[in-house]
């Protein structure tokens, strides 16, 4: 199994969880507003009254075979557009609530 | 099913998806017109700097780039634009090179100056002679001379072959506008109305009486299985249509991904060619981007739509139409690689035919190129070939003789231009004349646009910063007794939004002497989800940039129980009927019918809409009270809590059970004790376990009864362990928390630097606005709150405000509220400028008579308003106050009324600081106003929220006025008179056309002029540069606007007191603008500023 967190703009969070959905990830947590820095600097995520410019994190376990779609699908975005995406081997207790039935 | 379905792999398709959101971008998103959002047209494009974004949209949409520069000569003419604001915007380009002209020595400025103000370079080319007839001899021996003496053949402008090299040709246009403008097909118009057919009749929201079948199997399917039984497809040219759809495969991503390999579009090319499909018709693309965006919205829920659908239909009828185009006329496979081919093998017949489609060949040469096109040559490319290079070479020498002629006529129209006599032209040095004519050819009038815009701007920010720089002048040689005196209590202290329309209102109301007013934006910092009473679903009241986390529902007040009750069931009976109306309207039959029995009573609405509009509204209302009594309501403020809710629902379920086993078994209700109830209801909703038969015995009825009562209390009251939880959840998520309600009321007061010195009224005004028939009504309404009326915003934050508990949490943040100070909510009626002020239960009695007064004043400067805002819609002059009120309301009773008022049209500049910099100067109501107080927010946090959002929501309302008003028929939708609601989301213009975005022309035209001067907006802070420079720095968002120039920015620091100006990268610039000093560092009381002591003001 694997474990993917992807950083993107409060603004691609739908394509993220839409692409996660199509491709058959069981399921995602969505962390807002979080903070860090990267290539463009610090990034404070205090609250503000635009969703849309704050910074969100998504992860996901999936079965290996899903990893590449998911990269196909983020690569012509995060070509244009700043993010970042890490895929780690991970173990999970119950197997079964991760593989799309 | 399709034999290839399998062909590509998952990662080939989310791929795709991924272009297509990428090419999706350049399309703005629409909202359905009921909550109708001011954005900016060129959302997408805001990576770009401006003057490239405005070309790339105009290739996009085919929209102008700019007024044209005849309208802008008229502003130079009224004085509106001042020439030597136009050398400023010019600088960049002019070097320092001068010639001597006919003896006077010009600079290249002045030539580009004379060129633009002159239109010296304006004229088609075929018109030189006409414009010459009384100048003849001086122009003809003008013509000689440059040919014979200056010699300036090699100066002539050059033809090209190819608009573009073929390489880049999928970026430029499609496969079907290719064979449009090369062999005259009307595919791009074929393909659109195929696709607003389809989109209009899939996206309807149950306007259509008949709708459309399938479409709970998607856009794409549905057409899939209704289109390989459409019969005119054969007619529109897809030979072998129904086989060849349902041999597409049932993915959408598969469909596109197949047409783009069957057109050969390379996969660089895949975004800005998918682009081009969008754009085509991009109300409706827009739409579907929205759409596909909300994930609760219940029509997308049922029936999914999203770009790579409709890209899939799309690209079929492209791939077919384009094939068979290319196929017939051309003899070539309709894909980029024969095209390329063929733009490259046969140039000039490629050449020949767009001239030709383009009706630019004179008549004998259109006559030979028509012979050959039906000729048994007519695919043959070396014909065309042939004669396109004859035509092209007949066209250079055309153009070779045309130009002394044009040059002529530029140097005629510049000596004019500069007061110099013509007959000295000719003393001019050849050298000379050569620069002049390189000079003006190279400043095309196409390349106008921009600078006219700059000098615009600048000319009209010149005179808001003069007036602003008077003001903090004033406000500094204020300051020392300010400091001296405590600030006394206002009268009361009146919230406003931050729209423009405030600004009027906000003047009138401080000339009653007293008031303090502030601005903020209109939904007070509160974001909620809404649902007002009687209504089944809630709506966002908020920025489109935020989603609520908070539900508040509108409730009766408790003493008002039986009339809601009765209110409740009146608007059932209202609802029946007008559904019953509408099917009898609709049938097949019923008309025939209905049209002899009910049509006379169509009538009566009809006269007294048009004739007596104010007495059918009133006496609407009356009969409307009479039926259906206004119930005082209030708000859920307060989050229920989890044991609060259960005994609610609890209540609710036994009141259920009680009538329900009353009206089955007979039984007594006395006999009927709680505990029984309780025990059915636990049973009932899982919690009791109960044995079977133990409800029967008590109740005389069979176990069989017993159980179908179980069943009937399950399934058709939903008491049952779901329900009840799903209950128990809405009922818990509706209000706030009293943290929560802290933490926003904070937010707002700090937000405008209102935290201490409080009134014993602080009334939160909040926006809406009152129309007939007008399906832009919801545009006049409050942008903040998303395009909703904005009173539930003021109610909420008005009884947070009021409540004890939070002000207790208050207070220990450091914001003491007297106990004597009580807010209030209001709304402003925008059309009549009436402000209604709510909840009047929960004042005081100590507060009667600050109320009165109030409620005086502001009748008193809402009648001021109406008189103000009366004359800019053309109310007759010197009106009388009754009048002016009167006309107001008749506007927003008149249903034939198309401009019921010019709503944010004229907006320009924004200003954050505090009221009284703006206080002295009247700003016509074409300023957002955001009150905020920099010393009070030593962080930066309360301006960056400022900055990420009230701000951008400006820009947006900005940018959606500019872009309508420079191009109506593109970017706006056009002559209100020829809308026509579809699908309840949006208007087409006739019955077909692209739904329509923007503004209609009625908004920002006055006639044929622009009411609305198309200008960027600029932003005026009062902030320390630095802090305000740290926060861009933090925001890719802001940079992209301030550094590509969609937004102008000068701070107003306060430790100098001085204006600066943003320039970018490049940092800050002494001076509101280039040539003027704006600051106020002249006086005394500037000295002890520059020398470090900050300006105090009272606030």
């Amino acid at each position: 199994m694997k474990e993917i967190k992807i950083v993107v703009q409060g603004e691609h969070l739908k394509f993220v969880t839409d692409l996660l959905d199509r491709v058959g990830a069981t399921g995602y947590t969505i962390i807002n507003n979080i903070s860090g820095k990267g290539h463009h600097g610090f990034h404070e995520g205090h609250l503000l009254f635009n969703d849309t410019s704050s910074q969100v994190m998504v992860f996901t376990v999936v079965p290996e075979e899903k990893v590449e779609p998911i990269l196909a699908g983020l690569g012509p975005l995060f070509n244009k557009h700043s993010g970042t995406m890490f895929v780690t081997d991970t173990a999970v207790s119950r197997r079964e609530h991760f593989i799309a039935k | 099913m399709a034999q290839d379905s399998q062909r590509f792999t998952d990662a080939q398709r989310m791929e795709l998806r991924s272009y297509a959101e990428l090419a999706g971008e350049v399309i703005a998103h629409y909202w359905p017109m009921r909550t109708f959002i001011h954005h900016n047209p060129l959302h997408g494009l805001e990576s770009l700097p401006f003057d490239q974004a405005v070309k790339r949209g105009a290739r996009l949409f085919g929209s102008r780039e700019h007024l044209d520069n005849e309208t802008f000569r008229g502003y130079v003419k009224e004085g509106r634009i001042d020439t030597k604001h136009l050398r400023i915007a010019l600088e960049p380009l002019g070097t320092d090179k001068t010639v001597a002209f006919a003896g006077r020595v010009i600079s290249h400025l002045d030539v580009l100056c004379a060129s633009m103000i002159h239109g010296i370079t304006d004229l088609p080319p075929h018109d030189t002679r006409a414009n010459h007839d009384g100048e003849e001899p001086a122009w003809s021996g003008l013509v000689s001379w440059l040919q014979t003496t200056v010699g300036i053949q090699d100066l002539a402008p050059g033809t090209p072959l190819t608009p573009w090299p073929s390489a880049e040709w999928p970026s430029h246009e499609t496969l079907g506008a290719w064979c449009d403008r090369t062999v005259g097909t009307a595919i791009v118009d074929t393909i659109n109305r195929e696709m607003v057919k389809w989109c209009s009749v899939f996206l309807d929201e149950g306007e259509a009486s008949w709708s459309m079948p399938h479409r709970e199997q998607t856009f794409y399917r549905a057409w899939k299985s209704l289109a390989q039984y459409d019969m005119t497809l054969g007619l529109i040219g897809i030979r072998e249509a129904s086989k060849k759809i349902r041999a597409l495969s049932d993915r959408p991503e598969d469909a596109v991904l197949d047409s783009l390999m069957k057109l050969r579009i390379p996969k660089r090319a895949w975004e800005e060619y998918l682009s081009l499909h969008l754009a085509a018709i991009p109300g409706w693309t827009g739409y579907i981007k929205w759409r596909a965006h909300q994930s609760g919205f219940p029509w997308q829920q049922q029936f999914p739509i999203d770009l790579v659908k409709y890209l899939a239909v799309r690209l079929f009828y492209e791939r077919e139409l384009g094939a068979r185009a290319c196929r017939d006329r051309l003899g070539i496979d309709g894909n980029a690689d024969e095209i390329r081919a063929y733009m490259d093998g046969y140039p000039h017949a490629y050449w020949v035919r767009r001239e030709w489609v383009a009706g630019r060949l004179p008549k004998p040469a259109a006559k030979q190129v028509r012979r050959l096109s039906r000729s048994n040559q007519g695919q043959d490319p070396s014909a065309w070939e042939e004669l396109g290079r004859q035509h092209y070479h007949v066209r250079l020498n055309q153009g070779v003789e045309e130009w002394p002629k044009r040059a002529a006529h530029y140097l005629l129209r510049l000596a004019q231009a500069l007061s110099i006599d013509p007959s000295a032209i000719e003393s001019t040095a050849p050298s000379e004349v050569r620069t002049l004519l390189t000079w003006l050819a190279g400043f095309p009038v196409s390349q106008h646009g921009p600078h006219w815009l700059d000098a615009f701007e600048t000319s009209h920010r010149r005179q808001a910063l003069t007036d602003l720089a008077t003001a903090a002048h004033a406000v500094a040689a204020r300051t020392p007794s300010a400091e001296q005196d405590a600030p006394s209590r206002p009268l009361a202290q009146i919230v406003f939004c931050i729209d423009v329309r405030s600004e009027v209102f906000r003047r009138h109301l401080e000339h009653q002497g007293g008031y303090e007013t502030l601005g903020l934006a209109g939904f007070f910092g509160v974001p909620l989800d809404y649902q007002p009473f009687s209504a089944h679903h809630a709506v966002a009241h908020c920025p489109v940039l935020l989603k609520p986390k908070n539900h508040v529902r509108e409730v009766p007040r408790s003493y008002h129980g039986i009339l809601a009750q009765r209110h409740k069931t009146a608007a059932q009976l209202s609802q029946a009927a007008h559904t019953l109306l509408h099917d009898l309207k609709e049938n097949v039959i019923t008309p025939y019918v209905m049209v002899e029995a009910l049509g006379w009573l169509f009538g009566l609405p009809l006269f007294g809409k048009t004739l007596l509009p104010r007495w059918y509204h009133k006496a609407g209302d009356w009969l409307k009270q009479l039926l259906m009594p206004a119930v005082a309501t209030t708000l859920t403020v307060d989050k229920i809590t989890r044991e609060e809710a259960e005994e609610m629902i609890a209540a609710e379920q036994h009141a259920l059970i009680r009538e329900l086993v009353r009206a089955r078994f007979a039984f007594p209700g006395a006999a009927l004790s709680p505990a029984l109830l309780e025990k059915i209801r636990k049973k009932a909703i899982g919690q009791a376990d109960g044995v079977n038969g133990e409800t029967a015995s008590t109740l005389p009825c069979t176990p069989e009864a017993e159980e179908a009562f179980y069943h009937e209390l399950r399934e058709r009251h939903r008491i049952s362990p779901r329900g009840t939880s799903d209950r128990l959840e809405r009922l818990t998520q509706t209000g706030f928390s009293v943290t929560e309600q802290a933490y926003f009321v904070e937010a707002a007061l700090r937000l405008m630097g209102l935290t201490a010195n409080f009134a014993r009224v602080v009334l939160f005004c909040a926006h809406g606005s009152t129309s007939q028939n007008n399906p832009y009504e919801s545009a006049l309404d409050c942008g903040a709150c998303g395009g909703n009326q904005g009173l539930p915003n003021a109610r909420i934050i008005a009884a947070m405000a009021n409540k004890p508990t939070v002000r207790e949490l208050l207070q220990a943040r450091g914001i003491k509220i007297p106990s004597d100070a009580h807010f209030l909510a209001a709304q402003h009626d925008t059309t009549t400028d009436r402000i209604r002020i709510v909840d009047l239960e929960d004042v005081p009695a100590t507060h009667r008579k600050d109320l009165t007064r109030l409620m005086a004043d502001l009748e008193e400067a809402g009648i001021q308003t109406s008189i103000e805002r009366g004359l800019a819609l053309g109310t007759p002059a010197g009106p009388i106050e009754k009048t002016a009120r009167h006309l107001a309301g008749r506007r927003s009773e008149d249903w034939a009324e198309t401009r019921p008022e010019w709503g944010l049209s004229g907006n320009s500049l924004m200003v954050i600081g505090r009221r009284p910099l703006t206080q002295t100067i009247n700003l016509h109501g074409r300023v957002f106003l955001h009150s905020y107080d920099s010393r009070q927010d030593p962080s930066g946090k309360l301006l960056e929220t400022i900055m990420t959002a009230p701000l951008v929501v400006a820009q947006w309302i900005n940018m959606e006025h500019y872009f309508s008003t420079v191009d109506n028929e593109v970017y706006g939708s056009g002559s209100k008179v020829y809308h026509n609601v579809v699908g309840r989301i949006g208007v087409m213009t006739g019955v077909w056309s692209d739904l329509r975005i923007g503004l209609p022309a009625q908004t920002v035209f006055n006639g044929r002029t622009p009411y609305h001067d198309p200008l960027r907006l600029l932003a005026v802070i009062e902030a320390p540069r630095d802090r305000i420079r740290a926060i861009i720095n933090r925001h890719s968002l802001l940079q992209q606007l301030f550094h590509h120039r969609w937004v102008g920015l000068v701070a107003l620091d306060p430790q100098d007191g001085l204006f600066y100006h943003y320039d970018g990268i490049a940092g800050w610039r002494r001076g509101g603008l280039a040539d003027d000093q704006l600051d106020v560092a002249s006086d005394e009381g500037n000295q002890d500023r520059r020398s470090g002591r900050a300006p105090e003001v009272c606030h």
